[in-house]
């Protein structure tokens, strides 16, 4: 089976009646083609001739003729070496400023566990002394 | 003396920036995980085809696609890679686009693939770019086959359960119009008989043929799946099971019923559970990709199946919003944005694509309806992965190039917009469409998916 986006049948063999729905989709059947196309499932399988519970018929409700022309080439988007498109990011995590902020929070709290904010405070006078050599 | 402290300064303007890569690596990445839920056939690994190809040729070309995904600015882009995810098969993008280079769409998903996007881009805040010169979008994709996600909620079933409901699905609904030979055979089986491995298989053979008719038909809700897959990783020749009439399965010492009880629990245990485990890692975002057209190509039965094979799925999935803390630390995620998209839009006239969202909309009702009272945001999007088809004559019609090379013109009647509106014994017929020589451009206008990664990026609007 396949993933392909574009098709509607993908069995590696195809049925009858896939066979008669695309011939619908084309609009090239026979005439006794094109009776059982527009009711879609008009001619079974031959593996379901036998089948207890009948399929339902269907009507197509699209209509396809082929053109005379040829496909119109679609060309590349423009390229654009300016931006032009709005700057709108956002990061997650955490930010910058939150790193900063937890990271001295953290300290904090490891400094007053492990009880070295008196020493530091000891060493460190709150006025500067300036000493000339 | 100056060399001393010339190289000191060196050293230390080294060491800060391999500090500001590190911090920029823990603190600036921002990674979103995807999950890709679709059944088979809906446009999987097109789309990932087409949004690599997008977002490549936006950020390296400057080609001007995407116009309404403001999130990543071509001009703050550094670069853009794909990288492997660790115990997944490499997705198989260069081979996709040779594939559509030599006419052929890219092959079936039949394995899991998983890559990473990564994108890399310029900081731009004034002091933040000193210290963290750039921060990483990393978008994790696992592409699997939509086979094995319908199997998933058999892992809740006990073999009896599931034996008696598939048994009562394959009798209704559209499938029952090709369950007729598997059910004519389970009739004439003689269950009598002891279950050899012979007798087994012939039995889980016969199931099969069927599953792979149903699905040739456009039936999607066919369990197991997995069946269907040579790649599956669990051996159906000899732990096959089927499901069985309830003459059997109501009773619990009859050597069939014991047998396929065996396999039923292996199956689950062996397979389903590691696979749960490894491929539909929890997420805390989620597409699921709808093919509206399987259904309207075949019956309103199809859509109705559709919609509960859609119901079913969501149970499979953990729904809810995720914090910080949850994500970080308990490493649990859960899916807190769903975008519902129905693949191929394009196939349908632009004047019938309102309809076409309508339709959608209500195809997962019955999914949606597991996310009551919980704070989930969800979307619904029409999305073309390419735009194969050109403007018709008028507006209800579309133009493009068959498989047998003609360039048509299809008009459609007007497309139902809820399941009550699908005429009964009507239906609509697929486009046959080939790859457009000029698929690279078609790509790019490919349309729907900028406001698709807009949404799941945090930025609908």
């Amino acid at each position: 089976m396949s993933d392909k986006p574009y098709t509607f049948d993908e069995s590696p063999e195809q049925t009858s009646q896939s066979r008669l729905r695309r011939d619908a989709i084309n609009g090239d059947a026979g005439e006794e083609d094109q009776h059982n196309a527009v009711t879609g499932y008009g001619k079974h399988n031959n593996d379901h001739e036998s089948d207890a519970v009948t399929k339902p018929q269907y009507k197509t409700k699209v209509k396809t003729q082929t053109l005379d022309i040829a496909q119109p080439e679609t060309k590349l988007p423009q390229q654009v070496t300016e931006d032009v498109w709005e700057v709108d990011t956002k990061k997650g995590g955490l930010s910058l400023g939150a790193a900063t902020l937890g990271f001295g929070v953290v300290s904090l709290i490891g400094f007053s566990y492990l009880k070295l904010i008196p020493p530091l405070r000891q060493t460190f006078p709150s006025t500067p002394s300036v000493q000339v050599y | 003396m100056q060399k001393n402290i010339a190289t000191l300064f060196d050293k230390t303007r080294a060491m800060a920036s391999l500090t500001g890569d590190k911090l920029s690596s823990v603190f600036n990445k921002e990674t979103h995980r995807f999950t890709i839920t679709g059944l088979s056939r809906s446009g999987k690994s097109m789309l990932f085809t087409s949004l690599i190809t997008m977002l490549k040729s936006r950020s390296e070309e400057g080609y001007a696609c995407l116009p309404l995904l403001r999130y990543l600015p071509p001009s703050q882009v550094l670069d853009m890679r794909i990288e492997p995810i660790e115990g997944y098969k490499p997705f198989p993008h260069i081979q996709n686009i040779a594939d559509l280079e030599n006419g052929q769409w890219p092959k079936a998903t039949e394995e899991a693939f998983g890559f990473k996007l990564v994108v890399r881009l310029k900081e731009t805040a004034s002091l933040k770019r000193h210290v963290l010169p750039h921060s990483d979008v990393v978008f994790e994709f696992i592409d699997y086959p939509g086979e094995w996600v319908t199997d998933i909620p058999m892992l809740s079933k006990t073999y009896a359960h599931w034996s008696d409901s598939a048994w009562a699905q394959l009798s209704s609904g559209p499938q029952q119009y090709f369950a007729n030979q598997w059910k004519a055979f389970v009739n004439q089986f003689d269950f009598e008989q002891e279950p050899t491995e012979q007798r087994i298989q012939l039995l889980v053979n016969a199931y099969r043929d069927y599953l792979v008719d149903a699905k040739a038909n456009g039936i999607s809700l066919l369990q197991p799946g997995s069946f269907l897959l040579e790649s599956s990783d669990f051996d159906w020749q000899a732990f096959g099971f089927t499901p069985l009439p309830s003459s059997i399965t109501s009773d619990v010492s009859h050597p069939w019923f014991k047998i396929f009880d065996k396999h039923f629990a292996k199956f689950q245990s062996g397979w389903l559970t590691p696979l749960k485990q490894s491929i539909f890692k929890e997420t805390d975002k989620q597409i699921i990709l709808v093919d509206l057209f399987e259904g309207l190509n075949h019956s309103r039965q199809h859509l109705y199946q559709l919609k509960e094979t859609l119901s079913h799925l969501a149970d499979t999935f953990v729904y809810g919003q995720s914090t910080w803390f949850s994500r970080n630390v308990l490493k649990k995620e859960q899916i807190g944005r769903v975008a519902f998209v129905a693949t191929k839009s394009d196939l349908v006239p632009v004047s019938q694509r309102a309809n076409l969202l309508n339709l959608l909309t209500q195809i997962t009702e019955g999914a949606r309806a597991r996310f009551d009272g919980k704070p989930i945001q969800f979307e619904h999007f029409l999305v073309s992965s390419m735009q194969v088809t050109d403007e018709g004559s008028n507006d209800d019609a579309i133009r493009y190039k068959d498989t047998d090379g003609r360039y048509v013109e299809s008009t459609f009647e007007p497309i139902p917009s809820t399941l009550k509106e699908m005429e009964e014994g009507s239906h609509f017929p697929v486009p046959d469409v080939s790859v457009p020589s000029d698929f690279k451009a078609r790509i790019l206008a490919g349309k729907g998916v900028d406001r698709l990664l807009q949404f799941l990026l945090g930025k609908g609007e």
